[in-house]
């Protein structure tokens, strides 16, 4: 069931082995299991659910990836992109929205976690208003 | 003077001098590129890191005006240029163009820098 070792989106070891400690020492994250490499099963202590995460690392997550991953994996709660430098189209935060599939970068993964609406985290501008992760 | 027009005024007389003020400009995107870009050792290495607000800084400040400073340059010495630099420029300037999309909105994927264009005016 595991099949760890190797997966076809390209993620490194460094970032997989990243992630989990970012779940690891996450205060609402607990019971964390690993299977096809880069999807992480938690469970969330606060809300006392549990989620399915998709890890990758994806310079631009656009709405082909997204259906990839839910293809390849089926349904998701979360899906990771890496660090600050990636980012998502407006038509995948849009289509992940609508679906509750959280999709979100290092800044926003946090919060996520903590969020009972898992899927709608956002940061904030100085303004207030929702800051997402669209520019390049 | 406004982002699009910068180097418009810019003459050479010859296609060496037009290709070492290009050059420059290279030089100081890649090493921008190559400290600070989804690529460097830091983006690579750590997922956590902040380093990205820098690389869009530099993005916004340094790299799209050079990048512009480059495109009319060149159009304003374009009788300079023979068949294989035109080439390359042309994919060039599709490239620079989609980058600078880029910044305002997410796009799905975009023409990557054109290699042949670094080697054409390496000097």
């Amino acid at each position: 069931m595991s099949n760890n070792g190797t997966n076809d989106w390209n993620v490194p070891f460094s970032d997989i082995t990243w992630f989990s400690r970012l779940l690891r020492t996450h205060g609402n994250v607990t019971n964390i299991s690993r299977h096809d490499d880069i999807v992480f099963e938690i469970n969330r202590i606060k809300q006392s659910d549990r989620l399915k995460v998709f890890c990758c690392r994806q310079y631009s997550m656009g709405l082909t990836l997204v259906h990839r991953a839910l293809a390849e994996f089926g349904s998701l709660n979360v899906i990771y992109i890496g660090g600050g430098w990636n980012g998502y189209t407006p038509e995948a935060k849009e289509f992940c929205l609508d679906q509750r599939i959280g999709l979100y970068v290092t800044d926003e993964m946090s919060g996520a976690l903590w969020k009972d609406e898992y899927w709608d985290y956002h940061r904030r501008d100085k303004d207030g208003n929702p800051e997402y992760f669209f520019r390049g | 003077m406004a982002i699009r027009s910068l180097g418009t005024e810019r003459q050479f007389a010859e296609l060496r001098e037009l290709k070492l003020y290009i050059y420059q400009l290279l030089i100081e995107n890649k090493t921008l590129w190559q400290t600070f870009g989804p690529h460097s050792e830091v983006a690579t290495a750590d997922p956590g890191s902040n380093l990205h607000v820098v690389w869009t800084l530099r993005k916004l400040d340094r790299v799209i005006p050079n990048n512009r400073k480059i495109i009319n340059a060149i159009e304003a010495n374009i009788h300079l240029l023979k068949r294989p630099d035109l080439e390359a420029f042309a994919a060039f300037k599709v490239h620079a163009l989609a980058f600078e999309a880029n910044q305002g909105r997410r796009l799905d994927s975009y023409p990557t820098f054109p290699q042949r264009f670094a080697e054409l005016f390496e000097v």
